[in-house]
């Protein structure tokens, strides 16, 4: 100790040549040594908590530095500790009672200097590296008071000291700004166990009262924001000898803790993203939520089932949300046994013309190819996604349709009593309308089973002669096995060029029809009615 | 190897005579013949002759030595223990383990040995009964003879080693008079044949030398006969005067041959008619996309007459050569001639110089050099004139005169042309090395003089007349491609240029087609490139500049688009389907854009009738650009690119009754792309009435392509139900407009009633039953036995799985006889037990009776004794 405290003095001898501005850094160092050379120069301690509000930002992060030093001595020394016994045995009643109240006047400036450096953190006006240094400090802070606790306590009991989580938690997920940077800061903390543990306890309690303030729509994207990014750099252990890490002092392996059980940190885990999700989150959120759900979220949970209202809910919202809910619907239907009123139908009516535009196509038609494995279905639905598909491939783009038509094949391949829709030898087999009716929402009533596939036969002249190769197969007799479509789901135009631009060509045929201008040759499909060229 | 080989063959030469000799006594009764049904001539047949007795006892050895070895050692377990030093050490070399086993087996016999010897003496070895001791003292005696019976040609080991391995004299002798085998006798032809070869050789070589010599010796002395031989000549070349010349000449002038007939005009067009009816038929079995293999096939018999040749420029080389004022007036033989001329320069001033033999050849191929640039037109050409300037190089002199009285009146001319050329463009160019070269040939040049320094530059390098010429245009093709992209983007357009280019292009593109194709390809892929990253830039596609969609249309013209598969082709189709559905309009330069692709579409595909669902998308689009009211409270049915809700969604909305207006004005190409004149010339009402126009008409022609497929009616229906909806607002528009719309419904309500028939998957062909007739094949060879697969492959599979199915057979045969083996030995393992059984038990018996025997006898004596 005293060995630290000459080295300071003469780095503040240093400093104090600096000039005018550095004196003042200076000054509020040499109060802290002050503080803690003797108990008179008390007081100091209130000033130096003035400076943290101070402008100039020089002057709050020494006075944060000088926090630090006094407060992690004083943890250290557990000067703040009162201790009956000790005390009884050692000095007089009075100086006891004196001594007891500098005490918890100590211990009363310590939890207000947490307070004020939590502020600091989520404060709109300080820059990054105060933000970061007062993190730095109260993780500091709660190490040191975790091993000296500043309430005495018995032997072997086990009490994490929740000061500083607790009043740092609302300050992380601040509806005053976007906490991303700090909270990437943050991240290395996450990996121990009882800090993850109580942070998502308190959180959990936290979040409810954000819905209670009258916040504007953008402060609440704020909270959203900065709970998702805390929420997502959560990694969960996933044995229960993966719990080992501590920051505070390590709990005896022997006694049955909540903190050890696996069980207990997916229950908090899961608490604090259900109290997450009742927020309204803005759409980009949410759709951030669905991709993560499912893999990150879900798994550790303890009782997913409980995500089942939020998933029905996104589901039936529609368009791109009910894509995203999709993957962690199916999740809780095959692992927990869900069940899905109306499931397929609402699948069904997902597949509409703007699907092949979308951002998230190729996980929706890995999901729907999914869902149609099962070959107990009826015929009759898998018959009207056929026939579905079949009819938005009139509208879809060269690379889409390079899946849509293995993926019909696949299904026939599933259910050959469907097949009838590119083979039908029986009953009327002249037509004079297409009996299907897209516009129909049930499946049941949509008479895919009476229709054929018309639209394939088309396609067998699209331009593009991929697409027409695969069209060409619906007359074919049905493959034994289903094709692989886990490769064709990424494809885009593209990919379909260079895969064009890179063949090997053995001849080139040219025209022969001989060519003397840009326009109006042989065959001139520019009308001279529209175009005219000079 | 060949030495190995020779072993190997004298080896088994020698095992076929033991053979032989051992058949000679086997009986006749154990060989069994393979009957041949039809003996076929010159052919060796492995199985002639089967000795099923000796192979069957052989196979009996075989098994006793190996599977019945194995058979009663089944329950041993004791094992070998191979403890022979470093025989399983590998890293030890064989010398050091000779070395190791050497000394271990020396120091074991020591320690042996050596207990009882006393006196330390060595052994003394013997050799033949003699101490080598005492051999070793006569060396120097060896060593002489050993070369002696080298020189006798004996061999050194039968001296060594007293003789005593070899047979005696008289045994060789007797070899030696024994009749040769075949194979001396033939290795003795061709030792022999060999030697007559070298010395014929030889002697050839000696008649070289002796005439080579002869000629240095002559050379020495021809120069004394120098003077006289001159003279001689001289006086010849001087005798011989303008009718000798002649009769010369005419002996040289080639005679007329016989040529085709002049076809007559019906002829002509009735060739030119069969040959596009060919090219068509081409053309559509690649629409289809019918088999490469034909293709492939056609192109390696490419005829003469084929595209490939230039076939569209012939003609016009062959123009007539006329004169005025004493010059030729086509400008391709005032080429021709201009290049004779400097030829003719060249010939003189070497003449001039030239006296000695040797530079003569150096001439000649001066000669050459410059009348090979020229053959072409010669050929063309009945001129003598010039012709005569390069023809005969036998008479040098002769020549050289003639030169000289010519050259002078070339000179004139050429001093006259001089001055008339300063003014015109130069006749011939190179083609530029580089892009920039390019440029600054043709940097502000009127388009015409432009369009004719290429069609210069084509001439002078066309690929018939030097090696290199063909890579040159291909780089000349590549060079103006990319020049037309970039007047192409030029503003103001100057559609002239660009026509002439593009003739040029077309034509060039015929030289070869498949640097013509990856030329294209390439430009493609980059202008793709950058497409792309503009929208990656951005966030969302962005339409691409004039040149580009020039681009696209130039493509169309040197490309045959309704093919199946087409390397340049398809990605073109590819990134014009990306175009329309990934950017969204923003602007009515866009929509000018985007109506052009689809009109470009319409070209690519009029032939081939392919869906292109992106158009139909696109046009479908534009019509809800022109809807006036859009509802607030239902959102149209609008795929991307189109939104639903947008600032650009009012662009083609008209902003007054145009109903009167009679005249709709057709858009200029070079106008409607420009950017300078800030759009103001597209934000009208003539140019909304134009796009809508044109949106119709093109959705009347796709419809009018489409017609005959299935589902037309599913392809049209947001078209459909947008007209309708349309049909307020289409009254602002002129009567042109409304007239295009009502055409437009009618025929997509026509398409309602349209009948389909219900798929069916293609039948399969009923196999036929086989017939008892003889199948003939067309070409069967009967050399080869196996009727291959067709595919390498295949053939290949198929001979393995042949070769399978014999090992397999093999296998189960050999291991049926194993176990057979095995059965009659354990059966005879089995009966020599009970025999041994059988003996012992009847010992037993015997001894047991005689005992008893022996005890009755005792009993019957006893009873003797009581009575």
């Amino acid at each position: 100790m005293a060995t630290s405290m000459v080295n300071k003095h003469v780095r503040d001898e240093k400093f104090s040549t600096a000039g005018p501005k550095k004196s003042k850094f200076s000054h509020i160092k040499e109060k802290a040594i002050m503080f803690l050379s003797s108990k008179e120069n008390s007081n100091v301690l209130v000033e130096l908590l003035e400076y943290t509000q101070n402008e100039e930002k020089g002057a709050v992060l020494a006075s944060i530095k000088a926090l630090h030093q006094i407060f992690s001595t004083l943890l250290k020394n557990e000067s703040m500790v009162t201790k009956e016994s000790q005390s009884a045995r050692e000095s007089p009643p009075k100086t006891v009672h004196v001594e007891h109240k500098y005490k918890e006047w100590l211990r009363g400036m310590y939890r207000d200097s947490v307070k004020c450096l939590a502020e600091l953190i989520s404060d709109g006006g300080s820059s990054p590296t105060v933000q970061e240094l007062s993190l730095c400090t109260l993780m500091k802070f709660m190490e040191t008071e975790n091993h000296h606790p500043i309430v005495a306590r018995k032997q072997h009991e086990y009490i994490f000291q929740q000061t500083v989580i607790s009043n740092l938690v609302p300050h992380l997920v601040t509806h005053r700004k976007d906490q991303g940077e700090l909270l990437g800061r943050f991240e290395e903390y996450l990996e121990f166990d009882d800090l993850r543990f109580f942070l998502l306890t308190k959180l959990a309690a936290h979040l409810p009262n954000v819905k209670n303030q009258s916040l504007t729509q953008g402060e609440m994207a704020n909270v959203c924001q900065n709970t998702l990014t805390l929420l997502e750099m959560v990694t969960m252990p996933t044995k229960d000898e993966d719990i080992q890490k501590f920051v505070g002092v390590s709990p005896d392996v022997e006694a049955n803790l909540r903190i050890l059980s696996l069980q207990e940190h997916r229950r908090v885990f899961g608490n604090a993203w259900l109290t997450f999700l009742k927020l309204k989150l803005p759409s980009k959120v949410y759709k951030r939520v669905l991709v993560l759900l499912h893999e990150k979220v879900m798994p550790h949970m303890s009782s997913p089932v409980l995500l089942t209202d939020f998933l029905t809910s996104s589901y039936n919202v529609g368009g791109a949300v009910s894509l995203l809910a999709l993957n962690g619907l199916f999740f809780l239907i095959t692992k927990y046994n869900l069940e899905y009123p109306e499931f397929y139908t609402k699948l069904y009516n997902l597949f509409e013309p703007s699907i092949f535009h979308v951002k998230y196509k190729a996980r929706f038609f890995h999901l729907a190819d999914l869902f149609l494995t099962s070959t107990h279905l009826p015929s009759y639905l898998v018959a009207a996604f056929a026939k579905r598909l079949s009819r938005l491939s009139l509208v879809a783009p060269p690379n889409a349709l390079e899946y849509v038509i293995p993926f019909i094949i696949n299904l026939f391949v599933r259910h050959p009593n469907c097949s009838i829709l590119v083979h039908r030898t029986e009953g009327a087999l002249d037509f004079t309308s297409d009996p299907y009716n897209h516009e129909e929402k049930d499946p049941a009533k949509s008479n895919a089973l009476e229709s054929c596939l018309w639209e394939l036969e088309t396609l067998q002249s699209h331009y593009h002669h991929g697409v027409a190769t695969r069209a060409k197969q619906i007359h074919q007799p049905l493959p034994k096995l289903e094709e692989d479509l886990s490769d064709l789901l990424d494809l885009d135009v593209a990919d379909l060029i260079t895969k064009e631009a890179q063949k090997k060509v053995s001849s080139v045929p040219l025209e022969f029809q001989p060519a003397k201008r840009l326009f109006g040759g042989h065959e001139e499909k520019f009308s001279s009615e529209f175009w005219s060229w000079g | 190897m060949g030495k190995t080989n020779k072993n190997r063959k004298r080896f088994s030469q020698k095992k076929a005579k033991v053979k032989s000799n051992r058949e000679v006594k086997s009986n006749p009764f154990e060989i069994r013949l393979n009957r041949q049904k039809h003996p076929i001539l010159g052919k060796k047949r492995k199985h002639e002759k089967g000795n099923p007795g000796i192979a069957r006892s052989k196979a009996v050895e075989k098994r006793k030595k190996t599977l019945l070895k194995e058979y009663q050692q089944r329950h041993k377990s004791n094992k070998f223990l191979d403890k022979r030093i470093g025989e399983n050490d590998s890293t030890m070399s064989v010398e050091e383990k000779m070395m190791e086993r050497f000394a271990f087996e020396k120091q074991k016999v020591h320690e042996k040995s050596a207990i009882f010897n006393l006196a330390e003496e060595e052994e003394e070895l013997t050799h033949y009964g003699q101490s080598l001791a005492e051999i070793e003292k006569f060396e120097e005696e060896l060593s002489t003879r050993e070369e002696f019976s080298i020189n006798e040609g004996h061999m050194p080991a039968e001296e060594n080693f007293g003789g005593f391995l070899s047979k005696k004299t008289t045994e060789e002798e007797d070899a030696d008079d024994k009749p040769k085998t075949r194979d001396e006798v033939i290795l003795d032809i061709i030792a022999n044949s060999k030697k007559e070869k070298f010395e014929r050789q030889k002697e050839k070589e000696d008649i070289e030398d002796m005439t080579d010599e002869l000629d240095k010796n002559f050379r020495d002395v021809s120069h004394l006969l120098a003077g006289l031989k001159g003279k001689s000549d001289a006086k010849s070349s001087l005798k011989s005067d303008d009718y000798d010349i002649m009769v010369k000449e005419l002996m040289f002038e080639s005679k007329a041959k016989a040529t085709d007939r002049l076809k007559t005009p019906e002829e002509e067009a009735r060739g030119e008619k069969a040959r596009l009816e060919k090219l068509e038929a081409d053309r559509k079995r690649r629409m289809l996309g019918i088999t490469e293999d034909s293709e492939k096939k056609k192109s390696k018999h490419r005829s003469a007459d084929e595209l490939n040749d230039f076939y569209a420029i012939e003609p016009e080389t062959k123009a007539m050569l006329s004169y005025k004022d004493g010059k030729p007036t086509n400008p391709l033989f005032l080429e021709g001639f201009q290049d004779n001329n400097d030829g003719g320069e060249d010939d003189t001033e070497d003449g001039n110089v030239v006296a000695d033999d040797g530079q003569w050849k150096e001439e000649d191929e001066m000669d050459e050099e410059a009348g090979s640039g020229d053959e072409e037109m010669e050929s063309d050409q009945d001129d003598e004139d010039i012709d005569d300037l390069e023809s005969d190089n036998e008479s040098q002199h002769e020549d050289e005169e003639a030169v000289d009285g010519k050259v002078i009146g070339a000179k004139k001319k050429k001093q006259e042309m001089i001055a008339t050329a300063k003014k015109e463009l130069p006749f011939t160019f190179k083609v530029p090395a580089d892009y920039n070269e390019l440029v600054s040939l043709l940097y502000q040049r009127p388009h015409s003089e432009q369009i004719t320094i290429l069609e210069r530059m084509r001439r002078c390098n066309h690929p018939s007349l030097a090696e290199g010429n063909k890579s040159k245009l291909e780089s000349l093709l590549s060079l103006l491609v990319q020049y037309f992209c970039s007047i192409a983007d030029d503003e103001p357009l100057n559609m002239e240029l660009i026509h002439g280019l593009t003739k040029h292009v077309y034509e060039l593109s015929k030289t070869s087609h498949i640097p013509t194709g990856n030329c294209f390809r390439d430009v493609l892929i980059e202008k793709y490139q950058e497409f792309k990253e503009v929208c990656e830039r951005k966030g969302i596609g962005r339409y691409p500049s004039t040149s580009v969609l020039l681009y696209f249309k130039l493509l169309s013209l040197v490309f045959p688009t309704s093919d199946f598969k087409h390397c340049v082709i398809t990605p073109t189709l590819l990134f014009m389907g990306e175009i329309l559905s990934q950017c969204p309009v923003r602007s009515h330069l866009d929509i000018a854009k985007g109506i052009f692709i689809c009109n470009t579409f319409m070209q690519y595909v009029h032939l081939s009738k392919r869906i292109v669902p992106e158009v139909i998308n696109f046009l479908h689009g534009l019509l809800f650009l022109s809807k006036a009211k859009k509802d607030p409270g239902r959102l149209d049915q609008v795929l991307p690119p189109f939104k639903p809700i947008g600032k650009h969604n009012n662009y083609l909305v008209l902003t007054e009754d145009r109903s009167s207006v009679t005249t709709c004005p057709a858009f200029n190409i070079s106008d409607i792309f420009s950017t300078s004149h800030d759009l103001s010339h597209l934000d009208n009402d003539d140019f909304r009435i134009w796009a809508m126009n044109l949106t119709l008409h093109l959705l009347l022609e796709f419809l009018k392509m489409y017609e005959n497929q299935d589902s037309c009616v599913e392809l049209f229906a947001p078209i459909k139900t947008a007209l309708k909806l349309e049909w307020l607002t289409i009254r602002k528009y002129p009567e042109r407009t409304q007239e295009l719309h009502k055409t437009l419904l009618e025929e997509v309500d026509a398409l309602d009633g349209k009948q389909k028939r219900a798929l069916e998957r293609t039948r399969k062909r009923p196999v036929s039953l086989k017939m008892f007739e003889p199948k003939f094949e067309d070409n069967y060879d009967p050399t080869r036995k196996d009727k291959s697969a067709g595919n390498k492959e295949k053939n290949e599979v198929r001979k393995l799985v042949h070769k399978h199915r014999q090992e397999m057979k093999g296998a189960m045969r050999e291991l049926r006889k194993d176990t057979q083996f095995l059965a009659r030995e354990k059966l005879q393992e089995q009966i020599n037990r009970d025999a041994e059984r059988k003996e012992k038990v009847r010992q037993l018996y015997g001894m047991l009776a005689n005992q008893e025997g022996e005890v009755k006898g005792m009993m019957r004596k006893a009873k003797k004794v009581k009575f």
